[in-house]
């Protein structure tokens, strides 16, 4: 081996040991410093993107002083380009969707998102994929295609969220006294908001109650157990004030429509054999 | 929060206070009871806020449910320092009414922002423990967008304030509104920084210093405190800092958040 030949050698050695290393602690300062000045997924995109282009310019540099020709290079990898163009089609279109997530921000890590039947908290916003961790703990990966192309809700994208409580009551109670309950139900809740003001909603004259809705707002960080706080509260509330929840009611008629059916009670007879 | 100096009066019920030696002894203000029982070289500790005034039984006898809190005091003395200290969240106060400040007008109002005790063992360096002194209601300020998260004051701005009498466990705030800009100003709610203010005290009352707001007629505004006790409690002692300064960046963004709120300061016409 000739003294150039090693010379190069040691000259890769040294871009390796030295450059690969910079080149992971900058996108580490670049995540940090950019996560705490923007937003942490900010951060993570900066992060990775000096990763990338430092690695690329390593492996430029790597490529060169090992005395490969880097246009006959790029021609050739031009030709690969094209086959592994077609045959990675879903891999490209997963990158150039995670670029337009990354455009538009409908998230950030740690928001609660739902897409299709799939609600969890974004982990990490990858090249290819998000990665979610749903509220019974399962680890979901979700292509960034799919993210582009199904609607997606952001459940704490802001900072209160309303809760709609539907609540049946029997037809003869005062609908007058039961908003007022409701409402003192409500400000009497402690995730309640006192604003925006909750509200009481008439919604339906239903098969066998009258249907009313109950409006609050609460912090998205209470969201989760306000719901079960809220029913246990209004189902006190509207016991105290003896006002019944009805169960659906069936009426049967048959032949004269006036007529109810007789109920007759039979005795019970041993059966037979 | 810094550690305040300890002032020389205080109303009744704050300073040091001996726990119970052979069970538990209740310390009661407002809404809050506080239990406290020593044995040996160990402290037990218990707290309730109550939902009101009538749910208090038996006050001297601890409730069967209360979660005890046992502590080791490092220093020698057998009391608990007790000292009160504003909410951590910005407070709503509703008006009298509705207030029309005219052009160029001011006007000066008492709010009795409610308190918080802290409790530690006396000539201890451990962390306060901390109790409100009655449940406070949370409420939102701003948009659903953007906004605050804040408490609501039950007892709404009394016009005035050279009258007010002493109230235990709330710490009167004056607030001068000045309206600077050239239409008259509808408010019918006032947000006030609680962690932006400091908290004085004499014998007779706890306050803070004076709140003043500075309107224009878009609604937008400056606010500053006072950094001294009230005209209403000469030569009171600072008993807490503020939680948190009020710097430039957050001057006018309460009266903003405040400006989106439905029927908040706009101005007429």
């Amino acid at each position: 081996m000739d003294a150039q030949r090693v010379e190069s050698l040691i000259r890769v050695a040294v871009w390796l040991v030295v450059g690969l290393p910079l080149v992971v602690l900058l996108s580490r300062w670049a995540r940090r410093v950019a996560g705490q000045r923007l937003t942490p997924q900010r951060g993570l995109v900066a992060g990775k993107i000096l990763f990338y282009a430092g690695a690329g310019l390593l492996l430029v540099s790597v490529l060169k002083e090992l005395g490969f020709q880097l246009t006959t290079l790029m021609g050739t990898a031009g030709i690969i380009g094209i086959a592994v163009g077609f045959a990675s089609q879903t891999s490209v279109s997963n990158i150039i969707s995670g670029w337009f997530l990354i455009a538009e921000e409908p998230f950030a890590l740690g928001d609660l998102v739902t897409v299709g039947e799939t609600t969890g908290i974004v982990m990490s916003i990858d090249m290819l994929s998000v990665k979610l961790r749903t509220q019974d703990n399962r680890f979901v990966r979700i292509p960034n295609e799919t993210l582009i192309k199904e609607t997606l809700t952001n459940q704490t994208r802001f900072p209160i969220r309303r809760l709609e409580l539907p609540v049946g009551v029997a037809y003869r109670e005062d609908l007058a006294r039961v908003r007022t309950v409701l409402l003192e139900v409500a400000h009497s809740t402690p995730v309640v908001l006192d604003e925006p003001e909750p509200q009481v909603m008439l919604t339906a004259l239903g098969n066998s109650s009258v249907d009313l809705l109950l409006w609050v707002w609460v912090t998205r960080a209470d969201w989760v157990h306000a719901r079960s706080q809220l029913i246990e509260h209004v189902k006190a509330g509207l016991d105290r004030a003896g006002i019944e929840i009805p169960f659906p009611h069936l009426s049967l008629y048959a032949g004269s429509a006036s007529e109810p059916l007789t109920i007759r009670m039979v005795k019970d007879e041993p059966a037979a054999g | 929060m810094s550690a305040p100096a300890t002032p020389v009066s205080m109303p009744a019920g704050w300073g040091l206070w001996q726990p119970g030696e052979h069970g538990p002894r209740v310390w009661a203000m407002d809404d809050c009871r506080l239990w406290a029982h020593r044995q040996g070289t160990m402290l037990r500790l218990g707290s309730r806020t109550l939902a009101g005034p009538a749910a208090d039984p038996d006050p001297e006898s601890p409730p069967p449910d209360l979660a005890w809190l046992t502590v080791m005091p490092g220093g020698p003395s057998r009391d608990l320092e007790l000292r009160p200290a504003l909410p951590d969240l910005p407070l709503v106060a509703r008006c009298p009414g509705t207030l029309d400040l005219p052009a160029g007008a001011e006007l000066r109002l008492a709010l009795h922002l409610p308190l918080r005790v802290q409790v530690r063992p006396a000539g201890d360096g451990a962390p306060w423990l901390e109790v409100p002194l009655r449940q406070l209601r949370r409420t939102w300020a701003g948009t659903p967008r953007s906004g605050e998260l804040c408490y609501t004051l039950d007892r709404g701005a009394d016009p005035g304030s050279g009258a007010v009498p002493a109230r235990p466990g709330l710490a009167l705030c004056p607030v001068r509104l000045c309206n600077r800009g050239d239409g008259t100003l509808r408010l019918d709610r006032i947000l006030v920084p609680a962690l932006s203010l400091s908290l004085y005290a004499t014998v007779e009352r706890l306050c803070t210093d004076e709140l003043v707001m500075h309107l224009s007629a878009d609604g937008l505004g400056t606010q500053e405190t006072g950094g001294t006790a009230p005209a209403e409690a000469p030569g009171a002692l600072r008993v807490a800092e503020p939680q948190q300064t009020l710097a430039g960046g957050l001057l006018g963004r309460t009266l903003v958040g405040l400006r989106d709120l439905p029927g908040s300061w706009r101005p007429r016409g």
